[in-house]
């Protein structure tokens, strides 16, 4: 039977053996459940167990406890066809061309060398192709990695922090790329610590600390983790429209900048602008306040330590 | 696995180690063969005036030396040292190439520096890989670290023994306007010819050998540098205590005198009681034992090796 799940991680544990020191406790019992599609973040600081947690789910690791499967398996070599992936900095001959690594690995892979043109043009990476890679910047090295994962055609992306080095147009094309590939039914699994990207493209995330997951869901359920869902109302009468709303039991607070804070479910827009148009004031905007995922990170992750 | 094999293949065939290890052999076979053909000459009488004063000064010092005069239990010198004649001198000194004795004996030595060249690449071929984590991004594509070992063993052995034969195949023909316009070529018969291919196919099979170990300490030790370093202790250090303790009774496990043995040079035998003074002979042995000792030395490490790759971490 196959799990809807593309990636389900339970109570995993790794534990690395130092020399002459204790053990270094990497990930402590890790339970995590990516769906099937869409774009999954994995965030964490520095050290919290993001790099080894894929690790283990791409084989490279041994747990030392808890089990991985990925689509459905637990043994990676029986997936390793439908999963593209990148671990840390992606690493290639770089006496060899960007064009001849991709064709060596479309070789291991066996996959059709005639793919290779087309995951490079993707990239934005034509031109350099026959170029040495030694010679390639760390952005461009970041896309010959994500052509790579790109020529496997594959239903699970696992990328370990792909954007970075990457400048803000780059930034822009791989969120892009993600996106693209994620609504193509594909799942992509990113870590990273660039928390506006990740806000701006996942659907779900996780957040790890000291090995451990914090939180883990949809976006917004995570974004509420902080208070819950606000609005944003500007309007010509401020302090009158924020008597009408604290009345009618959406309660308001001055934002300091000609706006007022409105508590209130994500579904209460239209309650809010009638009842405010029944007192006749007429609202100039009215939107969502952003919570940024930086600071429910940083709350979460500051208080751990 | 075919994909994977042919990959590792052109990978290696593209290192700069072994393009550049293979541009100097050829170097210095041709290197070789010119100061060969300079210092060689056609003719025995060459050494004529080299043999002529050898024998006057021979004859001088028995003759009219004072060693001449010295008795001893009533024999002279003279009776118990003879000198050569020219037609011996000549021969000790004969500076013509001699192509088939040359050929089989240069084939010989060269194997054992090609044995140590073939550790290095093979070695370097897998220590690389883990130096530039290489490794990681092979095993996304292949997971199944046993295909991977593999993938480098077979490739790198084949490689490299193809490239030894190739490279004494060369050094032969190298050697035929030598033994043609310097010096002599009798004796090149079909057994001789099937006697040097031996030599080229046991040669190449010691640079295999020298490959598995170059991968297998490589793999163990997941760095060029260290896999060199416990080769090179081993062989120069190690290897030659080893051989010299307890009456030499460690030698035929060891190494180095089953490289020679295997490549048919005469190895240091002792026969004989201590009691009555050892005598020690050369002898050419049968390369059977060591055919299977070293198989045995080379599987046993790459199997250790494989355990130890499948159960580490690759971090
Ligand atoms: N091979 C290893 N031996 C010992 N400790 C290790 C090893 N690999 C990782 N660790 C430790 O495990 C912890 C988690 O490391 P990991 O690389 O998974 O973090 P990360 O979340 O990817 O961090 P970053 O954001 O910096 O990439 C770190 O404290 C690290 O020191
Ligand atoms: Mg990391």
């Amino acid at each position: 039977m196959r799990s809807v799940n593309a990636i389900e991680v339970s109570s995993l544990r790794k534990s690395f053996r130092r020399r002459f020191r204790s053990e270094k406790i990497a990930v402590d019992g890790l339970d995590l459940e990516v769906p099937a599609g869409g774009v999954y973040g994995f965030l964490g600081p520095n050290g919290s167990g993001k790099t080894t947690t894929i690790r283990c789910l791409l084989g490279l690791v041994r747990p030392t406890d808890g089990e991985c499967s990925v689509l459905g398996s637990t043994h990676f070599p029986e997936v390793v066809r439908r999963v593209g992936s990148i671990v840390e900095t992606p690493t290639f001959f770089g006496g060899f061309s960007g064009r001849r690594n991709l064709e060596l690995l479309a070789q291991i892979g066996e996959v059709p060398r005639t793919r290779v043109d087309g995951v490079l043009e993707r990239v934005d990476l034509a031109e350099a192709a026959d170029d040495r890679v030694r010679t390639y910047s760390l952005g461009m090295k970041q896309r010959l990695g994500m052509a790579a994962v790109l020529l496997k055609d594959p239903e699970l992306l696992v990328l370990d922090e792909p954007a970075n080095g990457l400048d803000p147009a780059g930034l822009k094309e791989v969120r892009d790329l993600l996106r693209d590939l994620a609504d193509e039914g594909r799942t992509v699994f990113i870590s990273s610590h660039l928390l506006h990207e990740v806000q701006l493209i996942c659907d779900s995330v996780a957040i790890m600390s000291h090995g451990r997951c914090i939180a883990q869901g949809p976006v917004d359920e995570v974004l509420q983790v902080r208070g819950g869902n606000a609005f944003v109302v500007r309007a010509p009468k401020l302090r009158e429209a924020k008597s009408v709303l604290t009345k009618a039991g959406y309660p308001s607070t001055f934002r300091g900048d000609q706006s007022l804070r409105v508590v209130a479910d994500v579904s209460a827009a239209g309650r809010i602008t009638k009842t405010l148009a029944e007192k006749s004031i007429y609202l100039t905007e009215l939107r969502p306040e952003e919570i940024s995922l930086e600071a429910v990170f940083l709350e979460l992750t500051g208080d751990v330590s | 696995m075919t994909g994977l094999l042919l990959a590792e293949a052109r990978r290696f065939l593209s290192r700069r180690s072994f393009r550049v290890i293979g541009v100097l052999a050829v170097v210095a076979v041709i290197g070789a063969g010119v100061l060969v053909f300079v210092e060689s000459s056609k003719s025995l009488s060459a050494s004529l005036p080299q043999a002529k004063q050898m024998v006057t000064e021979c004859h001088q010092a028995i003759g009219s030396g004072p060693t001449a005069r010295i008795r001893n239990g009533g024999l002279t010198v003279r009776d118990v040292a003879s000198c050569p004649t020219i037609r011996q001198a000549e021969i000790l000194f004969d500076k013509r190439f001699h192509y088939t004795d040359t050929t089989k004996s240069t084939t010989q030595n060269v194997a054992f520096p090609l044995f140590f060249l073939a550790f290095a690449i093979a070695a370097s071929f897998v220590g690389a890989e883990w130096a530039t984590g290489m490794m990681t991004t092979t095993l996304t594509w292949e997971p199944r670290r046993g295909r991977v070992l593999l993938a480098k063993v077979i490739p790198a052995l084949l490689i490299l023994g193809a490239a030894v034969i190739v490279l004494f195949a060369f050094m032969a023909v190298v050697f035929i306007p030598i033994g043609v316009f310097r010096g002599i070529t009798t004796g090149m018969t079909a057994s001789f010819w099937g006697h040097l291919a031996g030599l080229w196919l046991r040669a190449a099979l010691i640079a295999m050998f020298g490959a598995s170990l170059g991968i297998g300490l490589a793999t163990l030790a997941r760095n060029t540098v260290a896999a060199l370093g416990i080769g090179f202790v081993f062989v120069a250090i190690l290897d030659p205590i080893f051989s010299h303790l307890w009456r030499g009774r460690f030698g035929p496990w060891l190494l180095m005198q089953n490289l020679q043995r295997a490549m048919r040079m005469p190895i240091e035998h002792v026969v004989g009681h201590a009691a009555f003074g050892n005598q020690v002979t050369m002898t050419v042995q049968s390369a059977t034992r060591p055919a299977i000792l070293l198989s045995i030395y080379a599987v046993g490490l790459l199997a250790a090796a494989y355990a130890t790759f499948r159960a580490r971490d690759v971090t």
